[in-house]
């Protein structure tokens, strides 16, 4: 089954306190749901059930499942994701390349994994094990990080690439977090942007962010920027798949500033379909 | 076979199910005559652009409008919850000019989305009473001088009634007469000739009186039953509730991205209940008294809990 | 043992030895950058606290600033599940451990404890009759909450 098929035109990450915006958005095709917050349901949430009749698809995000991590993931938590899964009749499941534990400690944020031969093997077997026992396709989520290993020996578009080379996944392109790397790591997106597989794009994340003291944070809690737009208007230009959702985590937007950054991401999608007419 | 042969639990069983049998009754004839009483009408939820305090009157009567309507003044600040006194009721602290308030917000801001000019006006007249009545008063006074509102409620009932949302007057004093008699038959026709007989046989009765009691509770309750929703009427506001979940979740969770218009018909549609949200924070205390130390949830902000990227997507994660 | 489980034990180490300089904030030898390292511990402690905080809107009215750094010190590992949420029931323990609950904060917990129990390291909702049994053990055994 194909990803780009089933998600297409905007959509949003689902939190509460967005419930009213996204329910009065009629252009919605898609919503996200952050798993981790919604565990403890063993019935549907009732607005979440709304918008299925509507038919807008649900896509379920994790945050917990450590593919980058030293151990294959936690079946238990696997146990809950196909739970949530089967309880939204989510069309994909979405997990960050990164790790989150170690050494019997939660960080409780995403890390980067030192990029090596031996990690990608690592990374390739957790992905395979949990892809087998998902019952929705597993898509990959590249992170934003300014740590960065010592000794490494690829640079984030050749290890991305070849783990999507390696495995059966497909990829969620955060373009916010691309562009944070790319401010902070100094590198040039675009580039980035030519060594993936760009068709293997399922589809993409787009959040606003700050800059302090130098560094570029993607805080999902400011607009969005021109700069990030633009890099997402290239990512369309060069044949990414057309389904983008805003991600917003913190300083929830009124309705009127909500629907105008949806409606700078639809003008990026509109443009790009018109451009492909 | 006499009912007044039996004696003792057996007798309040059948005094137990008199009350169910003519309560089931009423409620049925009723539903028969406000079915007549709509004659047919159609709710399309979409098109009958009702104000929301409208709305709280279909839904919870002049209470909840009135409710509404505060709630607003104390969303825009024309209002604030007086905190002089930590321990008694709440008292209103207006503006010092509420109606000039009022005014420039009603010509800055747009009105309440999908309602009709009647409505809209309907809203403002309740607002400027309200603004020049309920200063220094607690809710409970407020709710005591609902009088004062008669007009405004009135062509309330008169829209909802034409739109078949609520009955007619005829039919409400009728479904008000069959509700109040199915109440008394019982205690009638079985409970006080069983009281009054038990003078001369002295047989113990303190729980037929209670249910005797109860059942003048309930007429008396009954005399004063608000308007009555027609099928329509329930279905409107069952289609409101569904079409509007998603604001539920948002006012429940304490976010202070909603505007005044959507707290507002959040009030109307789901009512009272949601006054112990954490949205409602700046209501609660006007409307619900502090009687001892905080009690409801830090956490029912969160629900589920809800808010944010749990996990690692802001700052610099994914 | 095979190659791979050689090389996942050496990423345990390398892993975990992350995690506790990020945690713990020490600032032993290491081959990272040190900036990099403080400015994602900060980061780390950050988003927990506003997790924190976010679930329990009590903390941001109530300053418990300095026993919060106590905490994460005491506990450095976020809760695997329900981060915030079951973050600031285990801060609200650590207080009560020290005797610096406070009325306000106890009936926040018992409030807590009254719709949710711990399972393993999940919380779970109590249904509305759990909630009511919670209830009445509490009046009748007036149970003191440590």
């Amino acid at each position: 089954m194909k990803i780009d098929k089933i998600l297409s035109g905007c959509g949003v990450g689902w939190r509460p306190q967005l419930a009213m915006h996204i329910e009065r958005r009629s252009d919605l095709k898609f919503i996200e749901v952050l798993a981790d917050n919604h565990f403890m349901e063993t019935i549907g949430h009732p607005a979440i059930e709304t918008l299925q009749k509507r038919g807008i698809k649900i896509a379920l995000h994790a945050v917990g499942l450590s593919l980058g991590g030293s151990s294959l993931p936690d079946c238990a938590y696997i146990d809950n994701l196909n739970r949530l899964i089967d309880l939204y009749g989510a069309v994909c499941i979405s997990e960050h390349l990164a790790f989150v534990r170690g050494g019997g400690l939660e960080s409780g944020h995403l890390l980067p994994v030192k990029r090596d031969e031996h990690t990608l093997k690592v990374v390739v077997e957790n992905i395979n094990f949990a892809s087998q026992r998902l019952n929705a396709p597993l898509v990959l989520e590249n992170i934003a990080s300014y740590l960065t290993w010592p000794d490494e020996t690829m640079d984030e578009a050749e290890f991305l690439s070849r783990v999507l080379a390696e495995t059966d996944c497909r990829l969620l392109l955060d373009i916010s977090n691309l562009y944070t790397n790319s401010i902070n790591l100094g590198f040039s997106p675009d580039e980035f942007l030519d060594r993936l597989p760009l068709s293997k794009v399922a589809y993409m994340h787009i959040a606003g962010g700050e800059k302090r003291k130098g560094i570029y944070h993607d805080t999902h809690a400011h607009a969005l920027g021109e700069a990030v737009l633009d890099l997402l208007s290239t990512a369309l230009s060069k044949g990414c798949s057309e389904a983008v959702l805003l991600e917003r985590d913190d300083l929830f937007p009124d309705l009127s500033e909500f629907n105008q950054e949806m409606d700078r991401i639809s003008r990026a999608l509109s443009s790009r379909s018109f451009a492909n007419v | 076979m006499n009912p007044f042969e039996i004696h003792g639990p057996q007798f309040l069983l059948l005094y137990l199910a008199a009350m169910v049998v003519f309560g089931v009754g009423a409620a049925i004839v009723k539903s028969i005559l406000i079915a007549g009483a709509a004659g047919g009408a159609r709710a399309d939820s979409k098109n009958l652009r009702l104000h929301p305090y409208e709305i709280a009157y279909l839904n919870g009567g002049e209470t909840l409008a009135l409710q509404s309507a505060v709630g607003y003044m104390l969303h825009r600040n024309i209002f604030s919850s007086d905190d002089s006194n930590s321990t008694g009721p709440r008292r209103i602290k207006a503006e010092s000019n509420p109606h000039e308030k009022l005014v420039a917000i009603n010509e800055i801001e747009s009105p309440p989305d999908n309602t009709d000019e009647a409505g809209i006006q309907i809203g403002q007249d309740l607002e400027f009473r309200l603004a020049a009545d309920a200063h220094g008063r607690t809710w409970t006074e407020v709710l005591g001088r609902k009088g004062r509102y008669k007009d405004i409620f009135e062509r309330m009932r008169v829209r909802l009634m034409k739109r078949g949302l609520i009955a007619d007057k005829g039919c409400e004093s009728l479904c008000r007469l069959l509700t109040v008699g199915a109440a008394l038959i019982p205690p009638f026709l079985l409970g006080l000739p069983r009281i009054v007989e038990t003078f001369f046989t002295h047989r113990p009765v303190t729980f037929l009186v209670l249910l005797v009691l109860l059942s003048f509770v309930h007429a008396i309750f009954s005399c004063f039953q608000g308007a009555v929703r027609t099928g329509a009427g329930n279905k409107f506001l069952s289609d409101l509730k569904d079409q509007n979940r998603g604001l539920y979740t948002t006012v429940s969770s304490g976010s202070s991205n909603v505007g005044a218009n959507d707290m507002v018909l959040s009030l109307a549609v789901f009512g009272t209940t949601l006054i112990m949200a954490p949205g409602f924070f700046m209501f609660k205390e006007y409307f619900i008294p502090p009687v001892s130390s905080s009690s409801s949830g830090s956490c029912s902000s969160c629900g589920s809990c809800g808010g944010g990227c749990g996990g690692g997507c802001g700052g610099c994660g994914g | 043992m095979s190659e791979l489980a050689a090389i996942r034990k050496k990423m345990a180490e390398e892993q975990a030895d992350l995690v506790a300089l990020l945690l713990a904030a020490e600032k032993p030898d290491t081959s990272f950058d040190r900036r990099q390292i403080e400015l994602y511990s900060n980061t780390l402690k950050k988003k927990r606290l506003k997790a924190l905080k976010s679930a329990w809107p009590v903390f941001n009215q109530i300053d418990r600033h300095e026993a919060m750094e106590a905490y994460l010190v005491r506990r450095p590992s976020t809760p695997k599940y329900h981060h915030g949420l079951l973050d600031g029931r285990l801060f609200l323990r650590f207080l009560a451990d020290r005797e610096e609950l406070g009325a306000e904060l106890r009936q926040h917990l018992i409030d807590f404890d009254r719709r949710y129990r711990l399972s393993g390291r999940r919380l779970m909702p109590r249904e509305r009759f759990e909630q009511h049994f919670y209830e009445w053990c509490l009046i009748w055994s007036r149970r003191k909450l440590r």
